[in-house]
């Protein structure tokens, strides 16, 4: 082992060691599936890093593109997802993920008209997968339109029982603070998908912005013993123990608002 | 990883991207709102072309006058900087502010166009002032604070280098500071900032004959007006530093060495700053 192992490096060599120890075959499929991987535990830098590894074995392959573009997107880094979006739209001009997902970068900026357009662009080309509808709904949370709804229903029904989109939709609803919303769809999610310390973890988030302080410890407990390695967990038990009055009462102004 | 690693690896957000994603968000504001329904013009560029002189007129066009007015603009810049206080930096600050003012009103000729000819004047009015409001007025202020002081003593121009409070004081250097209003011994000198060389510092020993004075005993030429006999310590916080002040006298009761003597103690919060020995490659001669 090297003496510099410990360092960090981008993470690169604690997986390659790992994956030299199983003797997987470094491919576009395996940081493939470790890109998924980093993607379904909220690790979007990470994600970030194995799709560019995807890209440099098949710049053809557009799902990593979209794929980059929403890790940037989940990253807050709109600006650079929307100039990702436009690179990858010059390889994949009629990519309807692609499309969709500039559409979100647009809407979060505040460039709605566009938002929409590019939107409608996604759905008319015959786009039908669950991102297609999320990212739909995405932008019109932007543009404060109540047909997001339907949205949101379209791809849990282009997904029965996925844990993994009512989580994604569950992020959308949190982003444009609906609480409520969003906090059903974790239910729905944690329902399919018990096991994912993930889905508790944000379930408490969830719960802790609505002033549910009793559950969302729960919560964070569960998501703790779920990954005792997981420091969000933790911050977020402690912080959820140093909140004062003023933020049990924010809560409940939250809760008699929805 | 970084994006010069892997080209498909992405840009990543910067330090700045949180306030360009303001910019445009504003921009975008600022176009939606309707405030301004001219094509061709928008926040970034008004904002880029208050800022940086010349700049309107690449965005105005066509781009070549527009970076020959950059340029121009970068050497006028440099010269007035150089020249500060010279006759020839006054004239290239003035070309400078002209250029990047007059740059600013052609940015907005689209919007001015078919307006009458009294709004063009207040907006091109408005628009110069908002350029030396927004550019030139903070420079100076900055640059009086940090960096450069002009004064005018006599008819020469002397570049001070403002005071910190870090800095050390020795004696035979020149320093700018500001004196009080005196009025006494028969005599009326009005309040502004007088220039000289320190003579003794705090501790010293300062002693006056009819010929010489003489700092913890070595002796100096005796300056105009200077008293004849005496001694004295300079005090803690102070500097003596003798101004060439023209005083002339008339009548019974006028003590000019007492006054003169006045204005010589010098207290760290009166100085305003110390002479340059050079700006840039420039000797400043006093």
């Amino acid at each position: 082992m090297s003496r510099f192992v410990k360092l960090e490096f981008g993470g690169e060599s604690e997986d390659q060691s790992l994956a030299s120890e199983q003797g997987v075959a470094k491919d576009e499929a395996f940081y493939l599936r470790e890109a998924q991987a980093a993607f379904e535990n909220a690790d979007f830098e990470k994600a970030l890093r194995r799709y560019a590894r995807v890209l440099e074995f098949n710049p053809q392959n557009a799902s990593a593109w979209t794929a980059q573009v929403r890790m940037l997107i989940e990253l807050g880094e709109y600006h650079e997802a929307k100039i990702w979006a436009d690179k990858a739209l010059e390889r994949f001009p009629q990519e309807p993920e692609l499309l969709a997902a500039k559409a979100v970068t647009l809407g979060r900026s505040g460039d709605l008209q566009a938002a929409l357009a590019f939107s409608d662009a996604s759905i008319e080309e015959r786009g039908d997968t669950p991102y297609i509808w999320l990212a739909r709904g995405d932008v019109l949370l932007a543009c404060k339109e109540g047909r997001a709804d339907y949205c949101f229903e379209k791809a849990l029904l282009l997904a029965p029982r996925n844990w993994f989109v009512a989580w994604l939709a569950a992020r959308i609803r949190s982003y444009y603070k609906q609480f409520v919303q969003a906090l059903k769809l974790l239910q729905k999610a944690i329902e399919w998908n018990t096991g994912h310390f993930l889905l508790w973890l944000d379930l408490g988030r969830c719960q802790e912005s609505l002033g549910f302080l009793g559950p969302a410890e729960a919560s964070f407990t569960q998501a703790r013993e779920l990954n005792p390695n997981s420091n969000q967990a933790l911050n977020a038990l402690t912080r959820l123990q140093s909140r004062g009055l003023a933020d049990r009462l924010g809560g409940w102004w939250r809760r008699l608002g929805k | 990883m970084r994006h010069f690693d892997s080209p498909y690896y992405p840009r990543r957000a910067g330090v700045f991207s949180p306030l360009l994603a303001r910019g445009a968000a504003l921009n975008r504001w600022w176009e939606r709102s309707g405030l301004l329904l001219v094509e061709g013009v928008t926040i970034r560029g008004t904002i880029g072309s208050v800022f940086v002189p010349g700049l309107a007129l690449y965005l105005r066009g066509p781009r070549v006058s527009g970076l020959a007015a950059m340029g121009i603009c970068a050497i006028l810049a440099s010269v007035s900087l150089v020249f500060l206080g010279d006759s020839l930096g006054t004239t290239a600050l003035t070309l400078l502010i002209a250029i990047h003012a007059t740059g600013v009103v052609a940015y907005y000729q689209p919007a001015l166009a078919a307006t009458r000819l009294l709004t063009r004047l207040v907006a091109a009015l408005m628009l110069c002032a908002l350029t030396v409001g927004c550019v030139y007025l903070p420079i100076r202020s900055y640059l009086e604070k940090h960096w450069v002081v002009v004064l005018r003593v006599r008819t020469q121009v002397v570049l001070i280098r403002p005071l910190s409070s870090a800095d050390v004081l020795r004696q035979g250097e020149r320093i700018a500071y500001r004196s009080e209003e005196i009025n006494g011994y028969h005599a009326l000198i009005h309040a502004g900032v007088n220039f000289a060389p320190i003579l003794a510092a705090p501790g010293d020993e300062v002693e006056f004959s009819t010929e010489a004075f003489s700092v913890n005993g070595a002796p100096q030429p005796r300056l105009s007006n200077m008293p004849q006999s005496g001694s004295f310590t300079v005090d803690r916080n102070c500097w003596f530093a003798w101004p060439d002040v023209g005083i002339f006298a008339h009548g019974h009761g006028v003590d000019p060495s007492s006054v003169e003597m006045q204005l010589a103690m010098v207290s760290k919060k009166q100085i305003i700053g110390t002479a340059y020995e050079r700006w840039f490659w420039r000797r400043q001669s006093f």
